[in-house]
Formats: structure tokens, sequence, C-alpha cells
């Protein structure tokens, strides 16, 4: 097949440019991946797929800024499609158990000393995204939307929804 | 930032910094790609035996030269009366990808402009139905469908699933508790599952009368009607995303039956009723699927490289994708004898360009969204129309890719 792409490096500089973005990198994306799936099994699928498709598109790829980008976009893109894609939840939620409480009453488990982030954890798919995106990535709206594929708008009124459903939930436990 | 959100913000970063790695990933990210690669380079060699004129298709490169829609492919191995030639059904095949058709690389530069997509497609916020109408699609709707003189769609839920959203010729939204909806092959009839009333609910354009609520043991997720009359269900415990079976429940509430166990997830059902496609196997390197005769236990064949999410209206070819994705979009589209599994045609979207959503537009006609490149301020995007024989126009104007905005769209298939 014709090669209609920017010439390939050698497979030895790639691999090594490979690793050292890895090495530096892997405990960052581990976290966001956990934050997003609220399991670290997960989370480490997550990202070792997200490094295989990486690994794939290293020569496309042009600058360190967009590896972060296109790291951060197959995370949570594949987060979000393992909510929607039947037979992939399958696959990946079996072992998937994660202590969540009863989403139906989301105050029922929650303790003060745990802080937030129970309630973070019950949040919807993507209201979660964007918070994380927003509040640990310290992204903005824009380059929160990019990742989510969605209008600054949508992350502005998921973000504002998320804060309020976890205000809410805070201050009724508070007040007990 | 106010005190609360700066709380949310030192909270995420205390949970997190629990987590650390305790090996490299990249020996392990290095083994996967590798597994990928291998079945791209599979399908890179179908290139050749087409390019030797072995195989039937054009070769199409990036920037070649316009290409006009040809006669209907007539690659799947027909039978003496036309109809494919179906496979035994007491032994599975297990196909091998790309064994036969040819492979189209997708490119913009110097294609023809054809007419509009003749299927329900998406311009932003706008769904543009094949009977030529527009309906603004609210913010927060996915997956639009035309459903009477409105839309229905999917939205997110306050529990971090997917409800039902109806939107109404007013832009009157209402949202049903409950998983996806599936439609009818007519448009007339949607149903999803209610899981706090535990029944299959149904509604029919125009407000015309529905069906009973057929009450259902467990959670099962609609996947789409077998005709009129019977629809097929994905059955699990407490969650129909974790089916175990797939059920066959006839719309009139008249009883269910089970269908082959071999199938542990529908995905998608053929609108004459005939085939279904949908999960065979969990392996730890990744799942397996096939395509059932409604009726039969055994498969008509499997793979494991593929997924798919669409029969062409005829049933003769499903319409799918490499097993993997990637951050960006699909890397292929494949077309696929049905019956058999072959594969028909390949359209692949070379580096740094993706393919989004992929649809059917009539039994022999495919229409992709193609973006050149996901770098920002680089790319263009349209919906392309390509035959089965790798030939393409566009169908849409090409635009400016917007990283973040959906520029333009396919709605799913019912």
């Amino acid at each position: 097949m014709e090669d209609l792409t920017v010439a390939a490096k050698p497979r030895s500089d790639r691999d090594a440019e490979f690793e050292e973005y890895v090495s530096a990198n892997q405990t960052r994306h581990l976290r966001t991946a956990y934050l997003l799936s609220g399991d670290r099994h997960l989370a480490e699928d997550l990202v070792q797929d997200a490094y295989a498709k990486l690994y794939l598109a290293w020569n496309r790829v042009h600058s360190r800024e967009s590896l972060d980008a296109y790291v951060r976009r197959i995370l949570v893109n594949e987060h979000t499609s393992w909510h929607r894609r039947a037979w992939r939840r399958r696959e990946t939620v079996v072992d998937d158990v994660p202590e969540r409480p009863n989403p139906a009453n989301p105050q029922q488990e929650f303790d003060l000393r745990d802080g937030l982030w129970p309630l973070v954890r019950q949040l919807p798919a993507r209201q979660r995204a964007a918070v994380i995106l927003r509040y640990y990535e310290d992204l903005t709206e824009r380059e929160t939307a990019e990742i989510l594929k969605c209008s600054i708008g949508t992350v502005k009124s998921q973000t504002s929804r998320a804060i309020a459903t976890l205000r809410a939930a805070y201050q009724e436990v508070s007040e007990r | 930032m106010n005190d609360f959100e700066s709380r949310l913000r030192d909270q995420l970063r205390s949970e997190a910094a629990h987590v650390t790695a305790n090996r490299s990933l990249a020996e392990g990210a290095r083994r996967q790609a590798q597994r990928i690669r291998t079945r791209r380079l599979v399908g890179g060699g179908v290139l050749v035996a087409a390019a030797t004129g072995v195989a039937i298709p054009v070769v199409m490169s990036l920037g070649g030269s316009p290409y006009a829609l040809p006669e209907p492919a007539s690659t799947p191995s027909p039978t003496s009366d036309g109809s494919p030639d179906p496979q035994p059904s007491s032994s599975a095949q297990v196909v091998s990808p790309d064994e036969r058709g040819g492979t189209t690389t997708l490119g913009l530069d110097g294609l023809s402009a054809g007419a509009p997509p003749e299927i329900d497609w998406i311009e932003g916020q706008t769904l543009h139905t094949a009977d030529g109408r527009e309906i603004t699609v609210p913010d927060g709707v996915f997956d639009p469908l035309p459903f009477g003189d409105g839309l229905v769609g999917m939205t997110s839920s306050e529990t971090g699933g997917w409800d039902t959203a109806l939107v109404d010729a007013d832009g009157n939204l209402t949202v049903h508790r409950g998983s996806s909806p599936a439609i009818s092959g007519d448009g007339e009839m949607i149903t999803w599952y209610d899981a706090d009333l535990r029944q299959l609910r149904f509604a029919r354009a125009g407000g015309a009368t529905a069906p009973e609520p057929i009450a259902v043991d467990g959670a099962v997720g609609p996947v789409g009607f077998l005709g009129s009359d019977s629809l097929v269900v994905n059955v699990g415990d407490e969650n129909p995303w974790l089916s175990s079976g797939v059920r066959r429940y006839l719309v009139s509430g008249g009883g269910d039956s089970a269908l082959s166990e071999s199938l542990l997830g529908a995905v998608a059902v053929s609108e004459d009723g005939q085939l279904v496609w949908g999960l065979t196997e969990q392996l730890d390197s990744g799942s397996c699927s096939g395509v059932f005769a409604v009726d039969s236990a055994d498969p008509l064949w499997t793979t494991c490289d593929y997924r798919f999410h669409q029969f062409s209206p005829d049933g003769r070819y499903l319409l799918g994708t490499d097993i993997d994705s990637d951050g960006a979009g699909d890397v292929i589209a494949v077309v696929v004898d049905a019956r058999t599994g072959e594969l028909v045609h390949r359209f692949e979207a070379p580096q740094p360009g993706y393919i989004g959503r992929t649809a059917f537009e009539g039994d022999d006609r495919v229409l992709l969204v193609y973006t050149t490149s996901y770098v920002e301020g680089e790319g263009e995007t349209a919906i392309i129309r390509c035959s089965l024989d790798g030939s393409c126009e566009t169908a849409t104007e090409v635009r400016p890719a917007e990283l973040g905005t959906l520029v333009y769209g396919l709605s799913p298939h019912p």
C-alpha cells in the first residue's frame, strides 16, 4: 500500500521516545483514568489502551502538547463509550466492582470524612469527565470541550449541573 | 473558583494521589499495538490483490480524481436467484478478515459533489430527515432519530446512564427513564425499558395508540424490532448491558422466547427480521461476535476482528469497523457479507484522518463522516457517499473540522 503519511521514524528511536514519554506520564494518566472510572484496575486498562493507540499514532502526533491532548481524548472517550457500548461494557465491567453507593439514594453511604469523592463517583459519566478535566486537569472550558467533543456551552452546563448536584448532596449530609 | 470548587479540586488531587504506577505500561501497550497492527496489515494485503486485478474494486488514493457512483457492486457470492449463498447453520464458519474485497483510502481532494444524503443526517444542531424536514436537536440530546413530527434520542441520566428523550414538533423535551430506545423499521414505533416499573414500554408516532407495556423479569435492553410484531432484547439480572442472553418478545404481549444460547448479547438486527448480530464470546484478548439466523442455535459465522453496528436495508451486508477505535475515531470502516462474513470492501482513513459515524444509505451505498485530521486547525470534514466497489463522492459541503463541535453526523440506524 502506498504510504501517504509522513516518513516513519526508525523503530528504535520511536520506542525510546515512547518509553520516555510513558515513563514520564503514566502516573499522571493513571490518576486521571482512576478519577474517570473510579476503579484502579479499570484505570490501568484504560491507560494501556490509550498508550497502544498512541504508539500506533506516534509518528502523526506532532508535539508533546498534542500527545497529552490525544491521550486525554482517548481516556475520556473510551471510558464514555464503555457506558454506551453494550458488549464492550460487558467486557470490562465484569471485573469492575467499585464500591458504588446506590445511585437512587446518593447520600445513603456518604460520610463527611470521605469528602466529595464518593459523590463525584456517582455523577453521570460526562458530568464527571467535565469536572475532572476542569478541576483536576485544570483545563480551560475550550480544552475540555475539545476533548468531550461538545460545545463550550455544554461544558458550562455539564459542569454547573455537576457542581450543583455535589453541593446539594454535601449540604444535605452536613445538615443531618 | 469559590471555596466549594477549591475543596473539590483539592479532594480530587488527594484521592488521585493514592494511585501510583507499579510497573511500566509501555511494554504491554506495545504488545497491544502489535495486535492492532497485525489486523491492519492483514487488511493491507487485500489491496495488493485488488491492484493486481485478482479482486474487483478500484483503489482510490488520496488526491485522486473525481469518481462517479458506479452500478451497484456484485461482490458477494450470489446464488443463481441473486440471493446470498447461505452457510450451513450447523457449523459456524470462523472468518479470517479480508479474504476478498478491496480497500479505498479516503480523501476529500478532487471528489465530485453529489446529492445530499438520502437518509437522516445531522448538521450541527439540526437533524435533516430523509423526507426533507429540519428539526433542531436540543443540547444534551444525542443520537437523534426522527419520530413523528419530532425526534427521539438519548440523554444523560442523573444516575450515570442514559435515558430516552422525546422531542415534539414544538421542541418540548420529555425524558423517560430507561435504556436507549429501539425504533421500528418504519420509524413509527419506539420501545424502551423502564427500569423503575420493570416494563418494556412503547410509543407510536403522532400519539397513536401504542401496545400495552410488557412486564419483564430482570433488566432488559431493547435492541431492535423483528418485523412489526416482535422485538429482540438483551436480558440481564440487574443491568441489560451485562446481559447473559437474548430473548424475543411479541409486541402484543403474547409471550417471549430465547434466541440462541450462544448469543450473549445482541447489538443489531436486520430490517427483514432474519438476522441478528451480537456478542458470542469473552476472551482475555477481547470479544468475539457472530451473525445468527434468528431461529438458529448456531452462528452463521463469527469474527474476533471486527465489530458491526448496522445491517444493510436488505439484510445482505453488515457495516462495521475494527474492534479497536481510538480517541479521535475509527481508522477503518468495513462492509462484509452478512451471511458469510466475507469482506466486501474496506475504507481506510489515512493518517491523521479518522472516520466518524457510518451508515447504509441504501442496499449498496454507505455514508461515512470523514475528517482529514484530528489536529486542531488542520482538518476538514464532510459526509462521503461510497459505493461498495469503493468509488466515492461528497454528500455535503466540505467544512473545517472544529474540535469539540459536531459538524456532521449520521443518525443511528433503527
